[in-house]
């Protein structure tokens, strides 16, 4: 136990030790790529990421939290390093545990300068004067037993290939595209090691499957939607996933598209 | 007499409409959808500049405006999965106002579309058939069965 608390401080004390000005207009494409607002901002609010948007899940109904620098209600008092370790080991500057509704088991993987661009856009945002709403969800006694058994910390497995790590970096860890579209198991661990992307039908934003689902699209299809949105039959993403492509992978280099091409084929195929 | 007979005729056409056969409702909108799609394909191949026929957007987004007019009279009564089978999701009949809503975005979208292909900025007809195509799939989401499950 001390050791894994040694090993969280000499990680954060790197993490804090970074001296990198994040830019502000690649952490947009990062959020929209993550499609961060989907879960952060309010269907009618005017200004994004002032949260209280509700996930309703088998666990429980949780509110998207205020990620605008409003001193009370957003992160306005937090530093870089309060940001890294809440995207990368999932705990608040207090130290708790979040709820994985946030997908940190997801973000665990992310790079550190590209924390620092996000963490650069979110200080551009408008301050939203709303104080996050209480989680309705119970037994919080759960949720280190979930981490234990749930949460690996860092970037997942890859082949030794440039592409293919740059893919599966864009679409597990910064798109996190397998928190819909890759099966769970009853205490909610998505089933990435042998099930992932083959799509669900539960969870609050069940996603279809991108293995078995896109086997008549080819790799001109999949960047087409991932450009435009569009499907080979003319129909486009709507809703999150429509918010996804055009504030997101629309905004990637091709470079990137290609490489999350690559690693969905990979997975498909191996 | 023959007067009464027109006037009968004019009252009763309506009537005539609102029996029109659900399956050929059916057939119809979906045949409005395919039309939308093929448009929508055709502009895709544009805005990838696999084809160089910039020109032909304006064409593409003016069709696409004039059918979406047509989507919200394309959904009469008696034309849900209740009576014959379609995608259209129970939803369409039952929350009305938010389908309408939908269509109206859509109608709205793209008519922007058609005002912005015809300024001749290609990056912001571009950006108007995207917004486009969110409303195609937003509505879709909400109101139409997905295949791909």
């Amino acid at each position: 136990m001390l050791g894994a608390l040694l090993l969280l401080a000499a990680a954060l004390a790197q993490v804090s030790l970074v001296d990198f000005q994040g830019d502000p207009a690649q952490g947009e494409i990062l959020a929209g790529l993550g499609g961060c607002a989907s879960c952060h901002t309010l269907d009618d609010d005017e200004v994004p990421y002032g949260g209280g948007y509700a996930v309703v899940t088998d666990f429980g109904t949780f509110y998207g939290s205020n990620l605008t620098p409003h001193p009370e209600h957003g992160l306005g008092r937090w530093t870089f390093t309060d940001f890294a370790r809440a995207m990368l080991y999932g705990r608040s500057p207090a130290g708790h545990a979040y709820w994985p509704a946030f997908p940190y088991p997801s973000f665990t993987g992310m790079d550190e300068r590209d924390l620092a661009h996000l963490w650069a856009y979110l200080q551009t945002l408008e301050p939203v004067d709303r104080a996050d709403r209480a989680h309705d969800v119970g037994g919080r006694w759960r949720l280190p037993f979930w981490r234990m058994l749930a949460f690996r910390q860092g970037p997942r497995p890859t082949p030794d290939d440039p592409v293919l790590r740059r893919g599966s970096y864009l679409v597990n860890h910064v798109g996190h595209c397998g928190e819909c579209h890759t099966p769970r198991t009853g205490i909610g661990r998505l089933r990435w090691r042998k099930h992932s992307l083959e799509g669900t039908d539960e969870g609050p934003h069940p996603g279809p499957s991108l293995t078995e689902g896109l086997s008549d699209w080819d790799d001109d299809d999949l960047d087409t939607f991932l450009v435009l949105g569009m499907e080979p039959d003319g129909d486009f993403a709507g809703g999150g996933m429509g918010s996804i492509v055009s504030e997101g992978t629309a905004k990637l280099t091709p470079e990137d598209r290609a490489a999350m091409i690559a690693w969905i084929r990979y997975v498909s195929e191996r | 007499m023959r007067n009464l007979t027109l006037a009968a005729l004019v009252l009763l056409a309506p009537l005539a409409h609102a029996d029109d056969n659900a399956e050929k409702v059916r057939e119809y909108r979906h045949e409005v959808m395919e039309a939308l799609g093929a448009s929508m394909k055709m502009s895709a191949m544009i805005a990838k500049s696999e084809i160089s026929r910039a020109d032909d957007m304006k064409a593409h987004a003016n069709s696409v405006a004039h059918y979406a007019k047509l989507v919200k009279s394309l959904f009469p009564e008696g034309t849900g999965p209740d009576k014959i089978k379609t995608d259209a999701k129970p939803e369409v009949w039952s929350d009305r106002a938010g389908f309408d809503k939908a269509a109206d975005a859509f109608i709205e979208k793209s008519e922007a579309w058609v005002k912005a292909a015809e300024s001749g900025d290609a990056a912001a007809a571009m950006q108007a058939f995207g917004a486009v195509g969110k409303t195609c799939g937003g509505c879709h989401d909400d109101y139409k069965v997905d295949d791909d499950h």
